[in-house]
């Protein structure tokens, strides 16, 4: 993955926790799980594009699915709980 | 700034740059290299250490003659004479029969790839022709000096900017290393260690001068993507490319050597002067495996070792533990693949060797080369399956490489997990005796230079 794909995506995580700390109010486990979370998926996308460029797509996919998806359910969990409790609230 | 500065003039205008903080150490060392213990660069969990992972009796150790013992030189000595003209009519018939019915991997084309990458090697000398060695002496200047940390450092760099993967020094001892120089080499000549002032070359010897302390090791790396397609010809080329490379790399190691006013004595032919894995791992270039050859932190196996001995003076480097040989312990996955049963599937490293082409006196899984070198003949190439299978054979752009090699040096017990999730991800299907990827699909991937990937640099340039 090219240095200019990183920038974006570093900017896109980085304007999502800057909403994320701006806009909703998370609690800490909330933090935990949304930061843990986009770790995981950072990971994932590293890895995939990394073995892609190795020639390796099985490998590529296995780790895609085996870091990403923990990641997608924890960063979910850790954005979407936010929305769900201001809702309520509303 | 102005045309013509003085020293602090131009560090003064360096520093408007903002330059200044940057150049700091370089300023403060008087504009010299730093003295500080050359090691190369590499992650902290990989220790350096006073004696190597693998055991050594060196009591036990002597020097032995490589033309006479190893089942490289002296294949027929170790088997009947019908068994060996049995293969050879096995040999012929096979590559007859596969390239003939057009069998993946043994193609025409295939064919002719492998015929290509063993050539364009300049021919191996034990000593270059002082006539052509461009000398300080005949440049009317004296000898390069420099501590012995430089000298390790400028040397790492010639020889990496040469075609190098990683270097290593070792200072011979009489009692220990030494005696990992051949007595023979394989052309039988007798490798004699003697207080004289040049190396020297005649009908049946060659001198070695005692003052020739350090041995210099080098790593040339090997393409994993044309490796994994062992035991074809196309898998094999990748070994007979890096060998080429390497004499390139020797000789112009020795013209570097030369050029600044010392000996360098190399390989005379493949496998010369010294046993190579073994100085690998005094030098710290890497571990010893279970397939028994050198196993490294930065390629895993995806190298060859090679050795040039010099008069000087230069840091050592030391011995190193990555986990790599505990990780052996509980991975037998090359001993799983080889399709001749040659590599031992013991967990423990032993002191008992398998045959008379082992050398004694170090504690190491020890292969039946007679075993697997008779499959050679039945590929018709040098087979590699065991360096294909290995799972620190990967190129090691995905970080999840990293996470691996962190775990194997500092979490043993994590090693047989990790070799399930090699498994898993890169060589699950592969089918025994046979490449992990088809040999026509090479052809259609774009490849870096040489099919290697140079930028898992790791020399340490302070």
């Amino acid at each position: 993955m090219s240095v200019t794909l990183w920038l974006i995506l570093g900017a896109v995580v980085a304007l999502g926790f800057y909403f994320a700390a701006t806009k909703m109010k998370l609690t800490w486990y909330e933090w935990v799980l949304a930061v843990l979370g986009t770790i995981l998926i950072l990971f994932a996308i590293q890895n995939y594009s990394a073995s892609q460029l190795e020639l390796e797509p099985r490998a590529a996919g296995l780790l895609l699915l085996i870091f990403g998806l923990p990641g997608v359910i924890l960063a979910a969990v850790g954005f979407v709980l936010p929305f769900l409790r201001a809702k309520k609230a509303a | 700034m102005p045309e013509s500065l003085t020293r602090r003039e131009f560090m003064k205008e360096l520093g408007k740059l903002g330059a200044v903080a940057s150049l700091a150490p370089m300023v403060v060392a008087g504009e010299q290299m730093s003295d500080k213990p050359y090691s190369l660069k590499r992650p902290s969990f990989i220790k350096e250490v006073d004696e190597p992972t693998t055991e050594i009796r060196w009591d036990e150790v002597k020097r032995i003659a490589e033309g006479e013992v190893t089942a490289r030189r002296s294949f027929s000595k170790y088997l009947s004479q019908d068994r060996l003209d049995k293969l050879t009519e096995i040999r012929t018939a096979n590559m007859d029969k596969y390239i003939k019915e057009g069998r993946d991997g043994y193609t025409l084309k295939d064919h002719a790839l492998k015929s290509g990458a063993g050539k364009g090697g300049v021919s191996r000398v034990f000593i270059q022709d002082p006539e052509k060695v461009q000398t300080p002496e005949k440049l009317g200047v004296p000898n390069w000096t420099g501590t012995p940390e430089e000298a390790t450092m400028i040397v790492s760099a010639a020889l990496r900017h040469y075609g190098a993967g990683t270097v290593g020094v070792t200072e011979l001892d009489t009692n220990t290393t030494e005696k990992l120089i051949y007595a023979k080499d394989p052309d039988g000549k007798e490798m004699r260690i003697e207080d004289a002032d040049m190396p020297e070359e005649g009908e049946d010897y060659r001198v070695i001068p005692k003052k020739a302390r350090w041995m210099i090791t080098y790593t040339v790396q090997m393409s994993e993507e044309a490796m994994i397609r062992c035991p074809t010809h196309l898998g094999s080329q990748t070994t007979s490319l890096t060998y080429r490379r390497s004499q390139n790399v020797q000789e112009r190691g020795q013209f570097f050597l030369g050029g600044l006013g010392y000996m360098a004595m190399g390989e005379s032919s493949t496998n010369a002067l010294a046993i190579a894995p073994a100085f690998g791992v005094m030098s710290g270039l890497g571990e010893l495996s279970r397939y028994n050859r050198l196993l490294t932190p930065e390629y895993g196996s995806m190298v060859r070792v090679f050795k040039i001995l010099t008069d000087l003076p230069m840091a050592p480097t030391k011995p190193i533990d990555a986990g790599l040989l505990e990780y052996c312990k509980n991975c037998t996955k090359c001993a799983d693949h080889c399709p001749s049963k040659a590599l031992s599937f013991e967990k423990e490293p032993t002191w008992e060797t398998v045959g008379g082409w082992n050398n004694p006196g170090h504690k190491a899984w020890f292969e039946d080369s007679v075993k697997c070198r008779s499959y050679w003949y039945e590929t018709g190439n040098n087979c590699g399956i065991c360096f294909a299978v290995c799972p620190f054979a990967s190129k090691n752009l995905a970080s999840f490489s990293k996470v691996r090699d962190y775990m194997a040096a500092t979490v043993p017990a994590f090693d047989g997990t990790l070799k399930k999730i090699d498994d898993l991800l890169y060589t699950p299907y592969t089918e025994f005796g046979k490449p992990q990827k088809t040999a026509e699909s090479w052809w259609h991937e774009n490849h870096p230079d040489y099919g290697i990937h140079t930028d898992q640099t790791v020399r340490e340039t302070s």
